[in-house]
């Protein structure tokens, strides 16, 4: 099954190298049949990397670890849901787990438009081919996972212990998902550069498959965030690691790109800036994954220091090459049909959004690589750590927020005084009943004051939003408010859906603000004995240990109470994992509507008659899982057809039944 | 000094002297806080956070250096001269550019910005037209009707 998988691999080549000929020379001769075969040869390096992915993960279940990769990053006593898991552990693995997908967005993408978009679609999978041909390189001759060892090992090193958790087992492929797929929107866009068709249709297909990556990058990363909160025991869930931060800036620049490109639709401005908007994201997600392979910064997350880096830089400079002479050559084509008839207007808004976006992105982008920077001209090596980036981020997240209210409360083309006056005078009035609650909380931060206070407003902003949307609704169709909101998210999923992703990032504000509000204590307790920490009284109960094949457990017992009342048992626990010689922690958390009590087992006496505890209270964190959920919740109703996008999809199907003609009217000879 | 007076003598100068009291896990966590773990394991984490064995012992260090009498500068410069810069969390003086440009880039953006704005706004057709056209959809029904059509269209 390896030698099958292998050679898989290596067929994968020859089927990718096909398809990226076949497509562009079946686009430049108008040849229906050369466009069709690379669409199957598309279909069919699936298939092998199917196979191949297969191949790994049968030498994986089987603990064959005469292979390389199982010997590293698998052991005998490792739980067999992380065996399934270490398929993308490694470097070489994940690197062909991420070729993988790839060729599964490139399957779908041929899939669901072999009637649609067929001017643009030989140019898209040649893109999408040519980048599944890259990946299968790096795995044949830089990252080799089929590479076996001279002798067969007993037993394999395992995977790293932290790694080992359910959240760890989704949060890796939803984030590969999400930068993978920023592929297809590239793919859409050199193809409509190539295919010079640059109306509105391509903006429609670029959107909807921009989408569905941003989604699953977002629901990775606030994975990653609950992940590190549950497992890593510091008591947060953002530390600004280099690879955290390698995969929120493609997901900044995705989140402008998918604003600025209404402005493109309505208006047709913007034409070049979305291009480069788009071509930036896509670079971001292989900087992104360059930083992570190549070793240059230090991360937890990082895979050990290989020469993949040098391929990604090559890959890295041809697609910022090629895309920019393609981009240079069509500047004819994409000017902007309309002016701006006021400042005070919506376009100005999405403008002023792209701005915070990308600049947020910058600082990111500054603080990660400033360490690297430094290192090269000065020789000396330091550190940018969190302290940097939430001092940096706080003030233009608050921008950002105060953007995500008052960015719908303008108008398109002008803005009058009186429609000003109109659409900001109710979220003004929430922004001041907001502060004057929160004031009367006893909260003197500025921060976070001003925080809540654009919480508040941009709240404000969104229900007017909707009340009027509901009214007109009522108005002309006589419905009752509750079936008028539902059909407003149905009819309109775009604009009513984005304002539903719009409450998410709004709580997920307010979870960021809880920080501010943290108490933070380290006690030492002998047992029966007791502390008071904010609200709440823990006593120490009693420690026990124990031990497996793996791993050693010490776990302490804590009750925990609030005036006077018993709320909970806990148990954290501290584990020592033998074959890695790693000490990891299993967090205990009690949670309420509004904060957890959140403790870690730091160390314990030998005779476990005393321990050490770090205890956490992290107000309002819910907020974040609450957003979390309801950023993907949201994410995935806009992105889902409406029935007129079913509708359309089915007439273009039956309007293409046995012609080529409509996919090549629009391809340049 | 055979007296009471000598051990009310001591009592006060044990009260007054800087050290004597062992210091609170808030004191030394803050002090850790301007430093950063390099075990070599976790990715430079907090040192006031971090819960690997190395963090451990270098806080219940810092511990003692307060409880010693050091004030914070001189243990966090004792840290630096043991592990180098990149013990700081923050990058050392010398390094105020870090701070400096992403806030100059904001800045540079609101220019920017305001520049494509006026050079969209600049030499726009039928100005006086439009607006007048744009004042009418402001109020009324109509207003509604173009949000609809507008939502339907971009459904």
């Amino acid at each position: 099954m390896v030698d099958i998988g292998y050679f898989a691999l290596c067929m994968a080549l020859t089927a990718a190298g096909y398809a990226v000929f076949a497509s562009l020379v079946g686009a430049q001769r108008r040849h229906e049949g050369l466009i069709r075969s690379g669409e199957n040869a598309a279909l069919a390096l699936c298939g092998l990397y199917t196979v191949a992915a297969l191949g790994l993960w049968y030498a994986i279940f089987t603990h064959d670890f005469e292979l390389q990769y199982v010997a590293q990053n698998t052991s005998l006593a490792m739980p067999t849901q992380y065996v399934l898991a270490s398929l993308w552990g490694g470097q070489s693995g994940s690197i062909l787990f991420w070729g993988w997908i790839l060729s599964i967005y490139t399957a779908a993408t041929v899939l669901f438009n072999r009637h649609r978009y067929r001017a643009l679609m030989p140019y898209a999978v040649a893109v999408l081919t040519g980048s599944c041909f890259f990946f299968v390189v790096l795995n044949i001759f830089a990252a080799d996972p089929f590479v076996r060892l001279p002798f067969k090992p007993l037993d394999g090193s395992g995977l790293n212990p932290i790694l080992q958790h359910p959240y760890m087992a989704i949060h890796p492929p939803l984030l590969y998902a999400g930068m993978i797929g920023m592929t297809v929107p590239f793919a859409f866009g050199i193809g409509a550069l190539a295919a010079r068709q640059l109306d509105n249709t391509w903006l429609h297909a670029m959107r909807r498959w921009l989408l569905i990556p941003w989604t699953f990058l977002g629901g990775g990363l606030l994975l990653g965030g609950k992940w590190a909160y549950v497992e890593l025991g510091w008591g947060g869930y953002w530390g600004w690691d280099p690879v955290e931060n390698a995969s929120l800036m493609p997901w900044l620049a995705a989140t402008a790109l998918l604003h600025s490109v209404m402005i493109q639709e309505r208006k047709g401005m913007l034409k070049v800036w979305n291009m480069v908007l788009l071509f930036f994201t896509f670079g971001m997600t292989i900087f992104g994954t360059f930083l992570t392979r190549s070793g240059i910064v230090s991360s937890v997350h990082a895979f050990a220091q290989s020469d993949v880096g040098t391929y990604f830089v090559v890959y890295l400079f041809l697609i910022i090459a090629g895309s920019t002479l393609l981009l240079w050559r069509r500047l004819p084509d994409l000017q902007a049909e309309t002016h701006l008839e006021s400042f005070a207007s919506r376009e100005s808004a999405f403008l002023f959004n792209n701005w915070i976006l990308l600049a947020l992105l910058f600082a990111v982008l500054w603080g990660t690589l400033f360490p690297v920077i430094s290192e090269a001209l000065t020789g000396e090596k330091i550190t940018v750590g969190a302290p940097f980036f939430n001092q940096v981020s706080t003030p233009m997240g608050l921008i950002l927020i105060f953007l995500t209210g008052a960015g719908p409360l303008f108008a398109w083309r002008r803005t009058s005084k009186e429609g000003f006056r109109r659409n900001f005078g109710v979220p003004a009035i929430c922004a001041v009943v907001t502060l004057i609650a929160v004031a009367a909380f006893g909260v003197v931060d500025f921060y976070a004051l001003m925080s809540l206070t654009l919480c508040g407003f941009a709240a404000g902003a969104i229900v007017l939003e909707y009340s009027r949307g509901i009214a007109a609704r009522r108005r002309t169709s006589a419905e009752s408010t509750p079936v008028a909101f539902y059909r407003l998210l149905t009819k309109s999923r775009r604009r009513y859906g984005g304002y539903l992703v719009h409450i998410a990032m709004l709580t997920l504000f307010v979870g960021f603000t809880g920080n501010t509000f943290s108490i933070e204590r380290e006690v030492v307790l002998q047992r029966e004995e007791s502390a008071r920490v904010g609200d709440y009284t823990v006593t120490f109960q009693t420690l026990a240990v124990g031990d497996d094949d793996s791993k050693a457990v010490s776990a302490a017992a804590l009750t925990l109470e609030r005036e006077g009342r018993f709320l909970a048992t806990l148990i954290p626990e501290r584990h020592f994992y033998k074959k890695a010689q790693q000490n990891t922690t299993e967090v205990s958390i009690y949670t309420r509507w509004f904060e957890d009590f959140y403790i870690i087992l730091v160390g314990s006496a030998d005779d476990g008659a005393s321990a050490k505890f770090q205890v956490y209270i992290n107000p309002l964190v819910g907020c974040v899982w609450w957003g979390a959920a309801l950023f993907v919740i949201s994410s995935l109703w806009t992105i889902w057809p409406s029935a007129r996008d079913r509708r359309m999809a089915r007439l273009d199907r039956e309007s293409s039944v046995g012609t080529w003609e409509p996919a090549l009217a629009g391809v340049p000879s | 000094m055979r007296s009471p007076w000598r051990w009310l003598v001591i009592g006060l100068l044990a009260t007054v002297t800087p050290g004597v009291s062992a210091p609170t896990s808030e004191q030394i966590k803050n002090v850790a806080s301007d430093l950063v773990c390099l075990c070599g394991t976790c990715n430079r984490e907090s040192l006031s956070t971090c819960l690997c064995g190395f963090a451990t012992t270098e806080r219940d260090a810092i511990g003692d250096l307060l409880s010693a009498g050091q004030a914070r500068q001189q243990i966090v410069d004792g840290y630096v001269d043991r592990f180098g810069p990149m013990g700081l969390a923050n990058p050392p003086e010398g390094y105020d550019v870090v701070w400096i440009v992403p806030f100059v880039m904001l800045g540079v953006g609101v220019f920017a910005v305001r520049q494509v704005l006026v050079y969209w706004h600049r030499d726009r057709p039928g100005a006086e037209a439009t607006a007048t056209a744009a004042r009418a959809t402001e109020t009324g029904d109509y207003d509604d009707r173009l949000r609809r059509d507008l939502d339907d269209f971009g459904a």
